[in-house]
C-alpha cells in the first residue's frame, strides 16, 4: 500500500511562496501585505506572483510604515481577517515594535478572549548576504520574550512551507523568521500538495552518541559542516538538533537528547548574552542536569552589532568555532 | 492663516444660542436627549474621582469638560460601527453601550473594563499614545474589504498627533479610503504639555490635507455642532467616502488623572472662567432656558435617576467577585505554553491548589 | 462609627499634610461631601465622605502629616462597630506596619550566628552525571578522592569507592527500589546476591521486530519478542569482552510458588530464534551457572515476573509502549520498550555493560544484522 506524493525540488524562498499561496487559495480571510509584497513579488520574490493570481485585494502593497502594517493588521485581525504582514527585513521591525508589544502580542487578553490577533509576521533576517547595514540582525530573542507570541525560524524548504502554513492557522501570533542565507543555498523535496509541520516540533538533522548541537535558521548550514568534520576527523559523533520553532520551545526533543549524549552545544547567529541560547541552557537545566557530562557550550555572534559586510564573516560563528566548542566539551 | 481656512464649527454659541445663519436641526427632545446622556457622563466622572480619594478605586482619568465632544460623537454611531477609544474616552463609550459596572472595575485594575457588551464593538482602550489609529483604520479597512456599510470612530488627544501612528494610521486610511473617523479631542493639554510646544501648527485639522482627506475644526463643547460633523464624516464614510478628520476643541476641566496636579503648570482659574461660560451642559441648559423647556424639577428627576444608576453600578462593582488568578494566564495564548502550564502548576501548586 | 482614612491617591504616595478641613466636629456631612483637604508630593486633594453622617473626631489637625493607612477623622454613621474605610480589592489601605525594630534585631542575630558557623568546605568537583551515578550507589561523593584533572571525581571512582570493603557500610549501593521490589526473597530462595548494582537503562524501538515477527507469523512460526532480544542479548555478548568462554548459557528468571527460579538456558549461541521459545517453556532449574539473565515484566509474556538484579548482567524487559519518535526530522509512532540492564560493579566493569546494552538494543533495533551473526 504505497501512496506517490508529487513533489517539487524547491528552495525556502519557493517553499514560503507555496505556502502563501496554497493559504491564499484556500482561504478568504487570509491576507498579505507589506511593501513592495504585491506588484514587485517581493523584495527577496517571497510573494512572486501573488498579487497577479490574487490581486491587489489580497496581495498589498502598503505605504513604507512598519507601525502601520502591523497596526492595521491589528484591526483587521481583530476584525475577522488573517493577515500575512511582511517587514522587509528583520532590522527594520522597530518601528513596529510597540504595536507588536503592547497590541499584538496582548490583545486577546485584554479584551479577555473577545478579540484576538491570529497574524503572522514574516521578516527575512541574519548576516551573510553581504547586505546593508541593519539588513542583518537576529533579533529572535527580542520576541522569544515576548508573552503571546510565538516564534518560528525555518531552515529548508519543506520546513518553511509546512511551518508557515501552520503558523497562518495557529490562532496565535507568529513571529515568522526567515533566514536570508537559507533563502536559495539549498532546494528540498516539498510535496506538491498541503502539509503542515507543527509549531513547537524540533528536528533531529544528524543522529550521534559524543554531543548534543542546538541550532536554527542559517546556523544549520555551519553547524552541519561542522559536525561531519569533527566526525571524519576526530570520529566525534554529533546529535544535531534544529530547534525550528524558538517559542514554545521543543523541550522533550532537547532533553531526549542530551539524556543519550550528556553534552550540549547551542549555535546562533545572534549576540550570546540574553540569546535564545541562554533559554536552551535552562530546558538542559530543568530536564536534564544529572546527565551532563560537561558544560553546556554555546558559540554565538558577538556582543556587537551585527558588523557592516566587510566584517561579517568574522561575527557570523564559523565551523571552526564550533568545532573548537564540540571539542572543548567532548574532552572536559 | 489655517485658523480662517479651518473656522470652528459650531450651532450653538456659549449663550445658547443659534449662531446666525445656522440652523439647529434637533428637537426639543432630542436637545433634553443630549443633556441627559452629558449628565449622565458628568455625573459618572465626578463619583468616579471621589470614589478614588475615597481609596474605592485606583488612578482614574477625568474628561470633566469634554462631555459635549465625547458623548456627540458616540451618539452618531449605529449599532455594529467600531470605537477605538483611550483611556480618557468613557463617556464616549458609555454613551455606546458599555456597562457602567465593567467601566468602573476599569479604574480598579480589572480586565473587564476592557470587555463591552456582547455585540458592541468597542476595543479596551489604547494606552500607548495613538497605537489605535492604525487599528481603526484596519478594522474599517476589513469592513471595507467585506462590503459591509460599518464605520470605525476613533478617539485621540492633541498630544497623540505628534507620534508616528497618528501618521500612519491617517495615511493607509487615506491611501485605502477606510470608513474610518479620526476623531481628536484637542483639550490643549497633553498632561502638562500645552499646544504650542506640542505643534507649530494652529490647527489640528489642518494635518489632514497631507493627507488629502475632508477635516474639520469642531466646536467640541457644542454637542450639537459635534454631533452633526461626525453624522456627515460617518455618512461619507459608509457610502465609500472614505476617512475624515476632525478636531474638537475642548478643555479638560481637571487634572489629567487624580495622580497629577494641573496647577503645577497652568492657571486653573482658566478652568473656572471656561466652567462659566464655555460648558457644553451650561450651553443646553441656556437653549433650553431660551426656548422655554427648561425645568428645575426635570433636572432634578434626572439627577435622581441617573444617581441611582450610578449607585447601582458601584454596588455592583465593589460587589464583584474578586479576580480569579486564571484571569491572569487566560488569553495570553489560545492554549497555554508549556512553559506557562509549568508556571501555571508551580504558582497554583505554591499557592495549595494544586497539590 | 466610620474611620475616614488616607489611602494612596498618588500613585505610590506614603503620607500627606492636612491643609484644612472643610467641616468641624458636629457637622452633618452627606455621601460625597469634601471633608479635607491633603497635600501630598504630587497633588492637593479634597477627599470627599464614603458615606454619610455627623463628624464624631477630628484625628489629625491641621498641619499634621498623615501616613497612608491612618485615620483622620471619625464619622458618625449611625452604625455600631467600628470600620475603616479602605474597600476592599483597592489599591488603598494598605497599611504598612514602620519598620519593625524587632525584626531588624532578630536578623542582626541571625547574621551573627551565621558568622559563627565555620565555612563548609568546598564542595567536591564532579559532573552532573558522575553525581547521579554516585547517588544511585548510596555513595556520598564528598567523601571520594577524585582522580581526573583537578582532582575531579569520575565514574570510576565512584565505582572504585562502591567496591573498597572499607566502605561498605556507606557504599554498599542498595539497588533501585523500582528494580528490586523483593530482594530478601530472591537471595533466600535463589542464592543470588544483589549487591552493589547499577542500572542502565535504555528505551529500545521494536517496531522492526514486531514487523519481522508478522512476516514470521506468515509462515506459522510464533516467536516471541523476549526470544529477539535472548538472542541478540547472546549475540551481544558473544562480541563483547564480557565473553569468557564460547559457551553463552542465559537464566530466565521466573516466579515459583516458593520464590523465584532461574532456568538456564544452554548454550544459546547454538539456538535458533525459533528453538529459544520452545526451550524457555522447557528449561528448568539447572546447575549450570548462566553467564546472563533475562526477566520479562510484561504481564502478558509467559515468562515471569519482577525481580532484581543477579550476580551475572540481568536484562529486564519493559512492557512493550507505542510512543512518537522523532526520526530524520519527521514524528512518527513506534513500538518502544524499555530495556534495563542491571549488573553487579563487583563481578562486571561498568563500560562493558553499558556497551552490551547499546550494541544489544542495536541489534533489536535493526534485527537483520542478527543474520550476519547467526552460526
Amino acid at each position: 500500500m504505497t501512496t506517490t506524493v508529487e513533489t517539487k525540488n524547491l528552495t525556502m524562498i519557493q517553499g514560503i511562496n507555496e505556502a502563501l499561496r496554497t493559504k491564499l487559495e484556500e482561504d478568504d480571510q487570509v491576507l498579505v501585505l507589506g511593501q513592495d509584497v504585491g506588484v514587485n513579488g517581493g523584495v527577496f520574490r517571497a510573494t512572486e506572483g501573488l498579487h497577479e493570481q490574487f490581486g491587489g485585494e489580497r496581495v498589498i502593497d502598503t505605504p513604507l510604515a512598519e507601525s502601520g502594517i502591523v497596526g492595521t493588521s491589528v484591526g483587521m485581525a481583530a476584525n475577522g481577517f488573517r493577515p500575512v504582514a511582511e517587514m522587509q527585513f528583520l532590522g527594520f521591525i522597530y518601528p513596529a515594535f510597540n504595536q507588536i508589544m503592547t497590541h499584538v502580542s496582548r490583545i486577546r487578553q485584554r479584551s479577555m478572549g473577545r478579540y484576538t490577533a491570529p497574524m503572522v509576521i514574516r521578516a527575512p533576517f541574519g548576516a551573510g548576504v553581504r547586505a546593508p547595514e541593519v539588513h542583518s540582525d537576529s533579533v529572535e530573542a527580542l520576541f522569544t520574550h515576548m508573552p503571546g507570541v510565538k516564534v518560528v525560524v525555518p531552515s529548508n524548504a519543506y520546513d518553511a512551507k509546512g511551518l508557515l502554513i501552520s503558523a497562518i492557522e495557529d490562532p496565535d501570533p507568529v513571529i515568522f523568521l526567515e533566514p536570508m542565507r537559507c533563502y536559495r543555498s539549498s532546494r528540498t523535496e516539498v510535496p506538491e500538495e498541503k502539509y503542515t509541520v507543527k509549531l513547537g516540533k524540533a528536528a533531529v538533522r544528524r543522529e550521534g552518541e559524543d554531543i548534543s548541537v542546538f541550532t536554527w535558521g542559517a546556523m544549520t548550514i555551519e553547524t552541519m559542516k561542522a559536525v561531519e568534520q569533527v566526525e571524519q576527523e576526530e570520529n566525534i559523533t554529533c546529535d544535531v538538533i534544529d530547534l525550528r520553532t524558538l517559542y514554545p520551545m521543543d523541550k522533550e526533543a532537547i532533553a531526549a537528547s542530551v539524556q543519550k549524549t550528556g553534552r550540549a552545544l547551542i549555535v546562533h547567529e545572534a549576540p550570546a548574552t540574553g540569546g535564545v541560547s541562554s533559554e536552551v541552557m535552562a530546558v538542559i537545566n530543568d530536564t536534564s542536569f544529572l546527565y551532563l557530562c560537561s558544560p553546556v557550550e554555546r558559540v554565538c555572534g558577538f556582543d556587537t552589532p551585527v558588523p557592516v559586510y566587510s566584517l561579517e564573516n568574522e561575527y557570523i560563528p564559523s565551523p571552526e568555532k564550533i568545532k573548537r566548542a564540540i571539542r572543548r566539551s567532548v574532552a572536559f | 492663516m489655517m485658523l480662517d481656512q479651518f473656522p470652528m464649527r459650531q450651532i450653538l454659541n456659549e449663550e445658547g444660542q443659534v449662531i446666525e445663519g445656522e440652523q439647529l436641526p434637533f428637537s426639543i427632545e432630542e436637545v433634553k436627549r443630549f443633556y441627559y446622556l452629558m449628565l449622565r457622563a458628568r455625573m459618572l466622572d465626578k463619583k468616579s474621582v471621589n470614589m478614588q480619594r475615597q481609596g474605592r478605586i485606583g488612578t482614574y482619568v477625568q474628561y470633566e469638560g469634554q462631555e459635549a465632544a465625547q458623548v456627540g460623537s458616540a451618539a452618531a454611531l449605529e449599532d455594529g460601527d467600531w470605537m477605538f477609544p483611550t483611556y480618557r474616552d468613557h463617556a464616549a463609550t458609555l454613551t455606546f453601550g458599555h456597562s457602567m459596572r465593567n467601566l468602573l472595575l476599569n479604574w480598579r485594575g480589572r480586565l473587564e473594563g476592557g470587555l463591552p457588551p456582547e455585540g458592541v464593538n468597542i476595543f479596551p482602550p489604547a494606552i500607548p499614545i495613538a497605537s489605535q489609529l492604525p487599528h481603526a483604520a484596519g478594522a474599517a479597512w476589513a469592513e471595507k474589504k467585506r462590503g459591509t456599510d460599518r464605520v470605525s470612530l476613533v478617539y485621540f488627544g492633541d498630544g497623540a498627533t505628534s507620534e508616528g501612528d497618528f501618521h500612519e494610521g491617517l495615511n493607509f486610511a487615506s491611501v485605502f479610503q477606510v470608513p474610518a473617523v479620526f476623531f481628536n479631542q484637542n483639550n490643549g493639554f497633553a498632561i502638562s504639555v500645552p499646544m504650542e510646544k506640542q505643534m507649530h501648527a494652529k490647527t489640528i485639522a489642518q494635518k489632514g490635507l497631507g493627507y488629502d482627506i475632508p477635516c474639520e475644526r469642531v466646536d467640541g463643547n457644542d454637542i450639537t455642532a459635534v454631533y452633526t460633523a461626525v453624522k456627515e464624516a460617518v455618512h461619507r464614510a459608509r457610502s465609500g467616502g472614505g476617512p475624515t478628520l476632525l478636531e474638537a476643541v475642548t478643555w479638560r476641566y481637571g487634572a489629567h488623572t487624580t495622580a497629577d496636579d494641573p496647577t503645577k503648570y497652568r492657571d486653573q482659574s482658566e478652568s473656572e472662567r471656561r466652567r462659566e461660560t464655555m460648558d457644553p451642559l451650561l450651553r443646553l441648559e441656556r437653549y433650553l432656558k431660551h426656548q422655554d423647556a427648561w425645568k428645575d424639577q426635570w433636572v432634578s428627576s434626572l439627577e435622581e435617576e441617573i444617581s441611582a444608576e450610578i449607585e447601582q453600578a458601584v454596588e455592583e462593582m465593589e460587589n464583584y467577585p474578586e479576580a480569579d488568578i486564571s484571569q491572569l494566564f487566560d488569553h495570553v495564548y489560545d492554549v497555554p505554553t508549556w512553559t506557562l502550564q509549568e508556571q501555571i502548576d508551580e504558582h497554583l501548586a505554591v499557592k495549595g491548589r494544586n497539590g | 462609627m466610620f474611620e475616614v482614612k488616607l489611602h494612596d491617591i498618588g500613585e505610590g504616595m506614603h503620607e500627606a499634610e492636612v491643609l484644612h478641613y472643610f467641616v468641624e466636629t458636629g457637622d452633618a456631612v452627606k455621601n460625597d461631601q469634601p471633608l479635607v483637604e491633603v497635600q501630598t508630593d504630587k497633588m492637593n486633594a479634597e477627599i470627599p465622605s464614603p458615606r454619610a453622617g455627623t463628624i464624631k473626631e477630628l484625628k489629625a489637625a491641621v498641619g499634621d502629616v498623615v501616613e497612608v493607612g491612618n485615620t483622620i477623622l471619625v464619622l458618625d454613621d449611625g452604625q455600631e462597630a467600628s470600620e475603616s474605610g479602605a474597600a476592599s480589592g483597592s489599591e488603598a489601605g494598605k497599611a504598612e506596619p514602620a519598620g519593625g525594630a524587632p525584626t531588624a534585631v532578630k536578623s542582626k542575630t541571625e547574621t551573627a550566628a551565621a558568622v559563627m558557623t565555620p565555612p563548609r568546605h568546598k564542595r567536591v568537583i564532579a559532573a552532573p552525571h558522575t553525581r547521579r551515578i554516585a547517588r544511585e550507589q548510596k555513595v556520598d561523593i564528598e567523601q571520594i578522592e577524585g582522580t581526573g584533572k583537578n582532582g575531579r571525581v569520575l565514574d570510576e571512582d565512584i565505582f572504585t569507592f562502591a567496591r573498597n570493603g572499607d566502605n561498605v557500610g556507606k557504599a554498599t549501593a542498595e539497588p533501585q527500589e523500582e528494580m528490586m521490589p523483593d530482594t530478601a526473597a530472591l537471595s533466600e530462595t535463589t542464592g543470588f546476591f544483589t549487591l552493589p548494582a547499577v542500572s542502565y537503562r535504555r528505551e529500545v524501538d521494536v517496531t522492526k521486530v514486531q514487523e519481522r515477527r508478522k512476516v514470521l507469523q506468515e509462515h506459522g512460526l510464533n516467536i516471541s519478542v523476549t526470544a529477539f532480544v535472548i538472542k541478540a542479548l547472546q549475540t551481544a555478548w558473544s562480541k563483547s569482552s564480557l565473553k569468557q568462554a564460547e559457551e553463552c548459557h542465559i537464566g530466565l528468571v521466573t516466579e515459583t510458588e516458593t520464590g523465584f527460579a532461574v532456568p538456564v538456558l544452554e548454550d544459546v549461541q547454538h539456538i535458533s530464534l525459533s528453538r529459544i521459545d520452545t526451550g524457555r517453556r522447557e528449561a528448568s532449574s539447572s546447575d549450570t551457572a548462566p553467564v546472563l539473565a533475562v526477566t520479562n515484566m510484561d504481564p502478558e509474556e509467559d515468562t515471569p515476573v519482577p525481580m532484581g538484579c543477579t550476580k551475572v548482567p540481568t536484562a529486564v524487559l519493559h512492557p512493550i509502549t507505542e510512543k512518537a519518535a522523532v526520526k530524520n526530522g519527521e514524528v512518527s509512532v513506534c513500538d518502544m520498550m524499555e530495556v534495563t540492564l542491571t549488573i553487579d560493579t563487583r563481578q562486571v566493569p561498568p563500560q562493558a555493560a553499558a556497551g552490551l546494552l547499546r550494541e544489544t538494543a542495536g541489534l533489536i533495533e535493526h534485527p537483520d544484522l542478527m543474520l550476519a551473526e547467526m552460526v
